[in-house]
Formats: C-alpha cells, structure tokens, sequence
C-alpha cells in the first residue's frame, strides 16, 4: 500500500489507525506509586488500580516515611480479567528487576504477596544490610532482638513482653545497619499464628482483627500493633540485648538465662543472617553486633518467667 | 614439627576479634574456629612468622608461673590444632 495515499483516504486511514497497538494504549492509565522502606531500602509498588493503592498505603503506612528517593526495588500490580470475567480477576505481580511475576486472588492477598517479596528481596541479597530472623522489641530506649528457628517461640515471647507495655517493633525480620549498629523493624507487618489467641486473650484478638491493616492469611493474622497500642513507633533503636531461644547448643535451664561469649553469639547468629551463604562476609558484618551487644541463651520455660529474665537482663540485672 | 620451623598465618585466614577471642575462618574449607583468650594472644603474635621457641617464652613472659615443660606443651597443642584445621603454614 502506498501509505502516503492511504493517509489521504478516510478508509485507508481507519485501518492506519489500527495497526497502532490498541485503542487503549493512546490514553495512558492513571499510575500511582507507594513508597515504603528506610533510607537504605527502599521498596515501590505502581499500579493503576485505586484499590490496590489505597491498600498499599494502610499495609505500608509505617514504613512510607522513611523511604528514600530511590527505589531499589518495584513491582507492578495490575487486575487482569480471567476468562471468566470479572467474577475470575486476579491481580497480576510483576517485579521490576526480575520480570518475575506472580497473583493475588483480591487486592489483599496481592498486597501479602507484595509484602512477602519485599522481605524476601532483601533476605536474600547478599549485598545489602544485614538482617537477622528475629523479633525486635523495645522498652525505655532499650530495645532487645529474640531469636530463633521457626517456630521457637519469638513472636509468642514478643507478644507477652507487648503485653508488658513493650513496644512490638516486628516479629520476623530484624534489619542491623552495621556501620551504627542500630536496628531497624523489617517493613513488615506482625503476622500472628491463629494460636496466639490463647496468648492474647479473645478480646484483644478482636480487636487485632478489627483493625484497618489486618487481614487474614493461612491460618495467620496480619496487622500493625501500633493501631492497637497507639504508640509511636521508634525508625530504629540501639539494641541492648540478644535472646537466642531453643539454640541448639543452648545449655541454659528452663526460664533461666545464660550469657553467650561475644564470639559464640557471633556463631550463633550467623545462621539467622541473609549472609548464611558467605560466612566470611557474615562474620565480618556481625562481629560488632556481637561484640556490642550482650547476648544470652534463654531456656524454654513459662513464659512468665522468660518475660521476668528479659527484663532484668534489659535492666542490667542478669 | 621441628624446632626451627616457622609458622605464620596463611592468606586465605580471616580473622575477626569479638570480645577478648578472636573468631578465624577458613575462607576455602568455609569453616571458622573460636580461639579462646590465650590463642587469640598467641595469634595476634603470629601477624609476623614465629618460631615455636619464640612462642613459649612469650606465653612464659605472659604467665610467668608456667613451667617450661607446660608451655612448651600448650604451644605445642595450639599450634597442631591449627595446622590441622589449615589455619596456619608451617615453613622450614
């Protein structure tokens, strides 16, 4: 086809106009971005669906002040229509770097997904912070990590310690900047097991579950404890303790606490680093936190009593 | 182990110092040991290449109530335990 003549004849031009990529690619769609992170973490999240961004700003809502200019790291959440129509729409997930892409079934389980890739970029990258499996936790400036394997009992003795008028900073994932040595709450919310109701008591798990940011995932619930408290939250603090719970070389009695040589609770930390992979690295970011800050094996016992051991060893008394 | 041979640590050795120990990690065997205070002494001697002699009388002038045949021992132990764990070469 002689393309400038076809320009000049209206059926020639309605067939120019179709071999554009599509009618809808002309008018760009409304994209906005929520920001969440710390100055040296910063996470993105653009979409064009207002319900994934109003979402994205109560799930994220802690961490959107201290995030930085630059995103080191951005997913795109869009609604796509399944073949069904809109009763089949899921909303896709794309990563900005990987290209790898994933589902939610609703805007909330996007923005779980979301959530979980996040930490899960930044446990697995071996060149940024260092970040330590563990709880963080803080009383009167003083703020302690807990530790341990899955399961061990970190977010059961982080929520008796929140229980005490502690704050509950995070119950997974703690970042240490080792330059300063401070620690900062991965942006992430509490995710509570179902079973922490006995632990927390009826009323209060209803009141988690009625908060804006909670929501419901494989037997969990995920919330901010900041819209229960109403306490503001510290961006960082300057740990003054490390509790390891059910280490394996642990020799500490039942409810009692045991204090580690700076240079085991090095060892000991280290398999709860994003640095496991390279041990040398490892020991060579976490040996001043090791070196800093007191460590201690805490003995699996009522939790009474490894609230009151916490406490004291916080106060200087252990 | 003859008594002329000199021992130094070996470049693939890192070494951090936490506390009054000092943590060294094998970075091919991808291992770390613990030494504990005295070694992490003995160690900081061993930056410069040593000879086993040299060790023991340090250790005694550290110690000065450990016998001979003590030192010389314990010199001897920390020494082995290391060149097992490839932490230290032996030179002639």
């Amino acid at each position: 086809m002689n393309r400038r003549a076809a320009i000049c004849h209206p059926r020639s031009f309605s067939t120019l106009f179709e071999q554009r990529p599509s009618s809808e690619s002309l008018i760009a769609p409304c994209v906005g971005c929520v920001k969440w992170g710390h100055p040296f973490l910063t996470f993105e999240l653009c979409s064009s669906d207002s319900a994934i961004l109003a979402r994205a700003e109560t799930v994220f809502r802690p961490w959107r002040s201290g995030a930085s200019a630059q995103a080191s790291q951005r997913w795109w959440v869009e609604p796509v229509d399944g073949a069904d129509g809109a009763a089949a729409r899921r909303w896709k997930i794309r990563s900005d770097g990987s290209g790898k892409v994933a589902f939610g079934n609703t805007p909330e389980h996007a923005l779980i997904v979301v959530e979980f890739l996040a930490i899960e970029s930044l446990v697995e990258n071996r060149n940024g912070p260092l970040s330590l499996h563990g709880a963080l936790v803080e009383k009167s400036g003083n703020s302690c990590m807990i530790l341990g394997r899955k399961e061990a009992g970190k977010s059961t003795l982080a929520c008796a310690l929140w229980q005490r008028d502690w704050t509950l900073l995070c119950d997974d994932t703690t970042i240490v900047e080792t330059k300063t040595g401070r620690a900062f709450p991965a942006p992430r919310r509490l995710s509570l097991r179902d079973t922490s109701r006995n632990l927390l008591g009826d009323q209060l798990w209803a009141r988690i579950l009625s908060t804006p940011s909670c929501d419901r995932y494989d037997e969990r619930c995920l919330f901010h404890p900041d819209e229960i408290d109403q306490k503001k939250r510290p961006g960082s603090t300057a740990p003054a303790a490390l509790i390891f719970l059910q280490r394996r070389e642990s020799s500490a009695a039942p409810g009692k606490l045991e204090r580690l040589e700076p240079a085991d609770a090095l060892l000991a930390l280290f398999p709860y680093s994003n640095l496991r992979l390279d041990p040398g690295e490892a020991i060579r970011r976490i040996a001043p936190l090791a070196d800093r800050v007191p460590a201690y094996d805490l003995g699996r016992g009522p939790l009474e009593e490894m609230v009151h051991r916490v406490e004291r060893a916080l106060a200087g008394g252990d | 182990m003859p008594d002329h041979a000199r021992y130094r640590r070996p470049r693939y050795v890192e070494e951090s110092k936490v506390g009054d120990r000092v943590v060294l990690y094998h970075s091919e065997s991808r291992k770390a040991i613990v030494l504990n205070p005295t070694g992490s002494w003995l160690w900081q001697l061993l930056a410069t290449s040593q000879t086993k002699q040299v060790l023991v009388e340090q250790l005694q002038s550290k110690f000065p109530s450990l016998q001979d045949e003590q030192a010389m021992r314990d010199t001897s132990v920390f020494l082995d335990d290391l060149l097992q764990h490839g932490l230290l070469v032996e030179e002639e």
